[in-house]
C-alpha cells in the first residue's frame, strides 16, 4: 500500500513517518510532497492508495487539494493531519470527503485508530 | 500552578476573547506538545529568558479572521537545535532543519490555542527569526516555562482590528 504524506514541516513528515511505523505499519510504501500542488501533481502521476496531509501549507492548503481532487472525480482515500482538531475543522474535512481528522500533537494509538478501517 | 504569576491584565480587545487562554491552558497545551512529540516535560519557572545572554530564536504563528493575534514561542538557538534533533531523530540538524522543528512546535501550540478563541479564523503556517515580536500586536499573555534549565517563553499578542477580515 502507498501512502502519500504531504506536510510542508519536514520534521512532522518524518514523524507521521515513524509514527507510523510505532503503529505496526511497517510495511507501507511512503511518498512524500511539501504543499497541496506538489502533492497533486504527485498523485496525479502516481496515485497512492492513501493520503495524510496536513490542513495549513503554502501554495495549496489540505482542504484545496481535496476539493481539487474531488473536482477531477479523483476518490483517493484522504486524511487530515492537522494541528486544529475542532468540531468545526473535522466537520469541513468530513464534508470535503475526508475519511478521519488526526489533531497533531499525535500519538501512536490515534494512528491506529484512525486507519484501522483504512490501511488493509 | 500555572496561572496567576503570569496573569497579565488582558488588553482592550472588542470582546476580551484572549481572556478565555488562561496562561494554565497555555501551559497544558504546551506540556502535551512538548511530552507527545519530544518526550520532555516544561516546568513553571518566573524568570524566562534572559535578556542579552544570547540571542533569542522565536516562532511564531498568525491567527486572522473573526480573532486577529499571534502565538509565539521564544527559546535559545540551543533549545531549537536539541528539538530537532529530537524531531528529525538526529544528532546534527541544519539550520533550516531547526527552523522547521520550532516552527512545527509553535504551530501545533498555535493551532490548539486558536480553537479556544472565536471563529472563523484562519491559522498561518508558522514563521521562524530572531526578532522580538514587534508589530504583532499587544502583549495579553506570557507563560515563562522552563525544558531541562532552558527558558521557553509563550506569548500571545493580539491585533486590535479583530473581527475586520473575513475567512474563507
Amino acid at each position: 500500500m502507498r501512502v502519500l504524506v504531504v506536510d510542508d514541516s519536514k520534521a512532522m513528515r518524518m514523524i507521521v513517518a515513524r509514527t507510523l511505523r510505532q503503529a505496526g505499519y511497517d510495511s507501507l510504501t511512503l511518498a512524500e510532497a511539501c504543499n497541496g500542488a506538489e502533492a497533486l501533481a504527485t498523485i496525479r502521476a502516481e496515485p497512492p492508495d492513501l493520503v495524510l496531509c496536513d490542513w495549513n501549507m503554502p501554495e495549496m492548503s489540505g482542504i484545496e487539494l481535496l476539493t481539487a481532487l474531488s473536482s477531477e472525480g479523483n476518490r483517493v482515500k484522504f486524511g487530515f493531519v492537522t494541528s486544529e482538531g475542532t468540531e468545526e475543522m473535522r466537520s469541513r474535512a468530513k464534508e470535503a470527503g475526508a475519511l478521519f481528522l488526526i489533531a497533531k500533537p499525535f500519538t501512536v494509538e490515534a494512528f491506529q485508530e484512525a486507519l484501522k478501517a483504512v490501511v488493509l | 500552578m500555572h496561572s496567576e504569576p503570569h496573569a497579565l491584565p488582558s488588553t482592550a480587545s472588542p470582546d476580551g476573547a484572549q481572556s478565555a487562554i488562561e496562561p494554565a491552558l497555555i501551559f497544558d497545551f504546551a506540556q502535551t506538545v512538548w511530552s507527545t512529540v519530544l518526550g520532555a516535560d516544561l516546568t513553571d519557572t518566573a524568570t524566562g529568558m534572559a535578556p542579552g545572554k544570547e540571542s533569542t530564536l522565536t516562532g511564531r504563528v498568525r491567527i486572522s479572521g473573526a480573532w486577529e493575534g499571534t502565538v509565539a514561542i521564544e527559546c535559545s538557538p540551543k533549545f531549537a537545535a536539541w528539538a530537532a534533533a529530537r524531531m528529525f531523530d538526529a544528532t546534527q540538524t541544519s539550520t533550516e532543519e531547526v527552523h522547521d522543528a520550532l516552527g512545527e512546535l509553535t504551530n501545533m501550540v498555535g493551532g490548539n490555542l486558536k480553537a479556544l478563541l472565536p471563529g472563523p479564523s484562519r491559522l498561518s503556517v508558522p514563521e521562524v527569526g530572531d526578532s522580538d515580536g514587534a508589530g504583532d500586536g499587544a502583549m495579553v499573555r506570557v507563560v515563562r516555562l522552563d525544558c531541562d534549565g532552558e527558558p521557553i517563553v509563550f506569548k500571545l499578542f493580539v491585533r486590535p482590528n479583530a473581527g475586520r477580515e473575513e475567512v474563507r
